[in-house]
């Protein structure tokens, strides 16, 4: 009974450590650019909110030389690392996709979803 | 041993029972409550169920986890799904798929799949929102599965013909690309090239100038306002680090360039880094004006008895000149404002041509002289 026992945990972390590898080299495969990245925090809008204008103001933080898109609109980015773009929105749901890139070929993203209503 | 496996086979029955009685509980709970505010059409929430017809054709969808959090009563709502409900899946349903809203009926397959898989959706209800039918549903894709619709790539410009430019990665790899309208870009620049995954249009947008101008901008202002030794040594060691990391990467591309023997691409990107060169002798050029400007005063002590601090409200602003106004208590100041000065407001980086009279200014610090140069001005 304690073989199998033994056994069993075995083969167990031997499924684990595969699973484990899997993962890691998937994540690899999906990376073509740096493993580190960039901080970037929006701040405006919250994701999951209701907004009742057509524009809003999209804000956040990141390095200072970062290069920031959103929704494809290159946005301006302070000495502090600070940006912002003004967003038009459709009626209802909208996904807004933050991203940042820098010289050194690091990358962050951060997506918000947030719905229009008249 | 015995008693082992007997302790893990009751674990394992009071685990089953927990989850079993669980899974009844939430069966039993499933009648949702409902939307508490006719004004709120906007909700989102994760999918508990889709309540398929006799034609497995969505009729209700019912949530739980309901933001906002005063739009019901427990958190849950059973939403109804007619055939005018139109559905949109980020980066599936497209313009170039059907349109990137699609009634269920015109989804494929597969988006219909999606659809039921969903994990949490946002929606947009009919009016009025008491009724509880959903006019828009999107579904919100996790975070780590979702491939963003807009990608960021780097590179230098290696060949510009009409309005194509040729750009080398830092693999090597060279890329042909449409040059958008306004877009002027010239051999040597570094570049962002903004990617549409979707209609796989590329943007091409000149950043060379503008991040290293940026870079060196931004180190001589904190190196302009340092107003002690150790704040100046911090921002001459930053730039030059900034600049040797700058330069390693244009090296990089370099050789992978020559190793390919793309002898004309690898010259661009030397080009490219001879203006970067050029570029960080006139900040050390300014780093060395500002160290004798500091001796010249008799140290930093001195240096600092030199700036002042005001407040006030913008009296007038000219443009040509690039002058400011401002009225204090103690009567008006005028500031010259050079291109490196920074205008703040709400923690956003303003341009003077934003400024009006009648602007409140919270502090402005300023070099004074026979001009007072302005390096930092926060409006209220």
């Amino acid at each position: 009974m304690k073989k199998r026992l033994i056994l069993g945990m075995v083969l167990l972390t031997l499924v684990g450590a595969l699973l484990g590898l899997a993962c890691s080299k998937e994540a690899s495969d999906t990376n073509d650019n740096d493993a580190t990245s960039l901080p970037l925090a929006v701040t405006q809008p919250q994701n999951e909110s209701v907004v009742n204008t057509a524009v809003i103001l999209v804000k956040g933080t990141t390095n200072p030389d970062a290069v920031v898109t959103v929704n494809g609109t290159v946005a301006d980015v302070d000495a502090d690392g600070n940006f912002s773009v003004m967003v038009t929105l459709e009626e209802g749901p909208n996904l807004i996709e933050v991203y940042a890139s820098d010289f050194e070929y690091r990358e962050a993203s951060e997506i918000l979803t947030v719905v229009y209503e008249t | 041993m015995k008693k082992i496996l007997l302790v893990a086979t009751t674990l394992a029955l009071a685990c089953g029972l927990m989850l079993g009685t669980g899974s009844v509980l939430a069966a039993e709970g499933g009648q949702q409550s409902q939307i508490q505010t006719e004004a709120c059409r906007g909700l989102f929430g994760t999918v508990d169920e889709f309540v398929l017809n006799s034609d497995n054709v969505p009729v209700t969808i019912k949530l739980s986890n309901v933001k906002p959090v005063d739009s019901t009563a427990d958190g849950s709502a059973g939403i109804t799904l007619t055939e005018n409900t139109t559905y949109h899946i980020p980066t599936v349903t497209t313009g170039l798929t059907g349109g990137a809203w699609q009634k269920w009926d015109q989804l494929t397959e597969e988006s219909q799949d999606i659809v039921l898989d969903a994990d949490r959706v946002a929606i947009l209800l009919t009016e009025p929102a008491t009724d509880q039918t959903a006019q828009k549903v999107m579904i919100v894709p996790a975070k780590k599965l979702y491939q963003h619709r807009y990608q960021h790539r780097l590179g230098v410009v290696t060949d510009v013909e009409g309005d194509t430019a040729t750009v080398a990665r830092r693999n090597g790899e060279q890329i042909t690309v449409q040059l958008g309208e306004g877009a002027e870009v010239e051999v040597g620049q570094f570049v962002i090239m903004v990617t549409d995954r979707l209609t796989n249009q590329t943007q091409i947008r000149a950043i060379h100038s503008y991040r290293v101008e940026k870079l060196i901008e931004r180190f001589e202002g904190y190196m302009e306002g340092a107003l002690t030794q150790k704040d100046f040594d911090e921002a001459t060691a930053e730039l030059q680090a900034a600049h040797e990391r700058h330069i390693a990467i244009m090296e990089q591309i370099q050789t992978k360039l020559e190793e390919q023997n793309r002898t004309r691409a690898a010259n661009a990107v030397g080009t490219a880094m001879q203006y970067c060169e050029a570029r960080y002798a006139e900040a050390l050029q300014l780093r060395d004006q500002i160290r004798e400007r500091i001796e010249q005063a008799g140290g930093w002590e001195e240096w600092r008895s030199e700036w002042a601090e005001i407040s006030g409200t913008v009296a007038s602003v000219n443009l040509a000149n690039r002058t400011v106004v401002i009225d204090t208590d103690d009567g008006a100041v005028t500031l010259q404002v050079p291109l490196r000065a920074r205008i703040v407001k709400d923690g956003n980086l303003y341009a003077l041509r934003s400024l009006e009279a009648g602007d409140v200014v919270a502090k402005a610090i300023y070099h004074v002289g026979t001009v007072n140069i302005a390096i930092y001005i926060e409006m209220a």
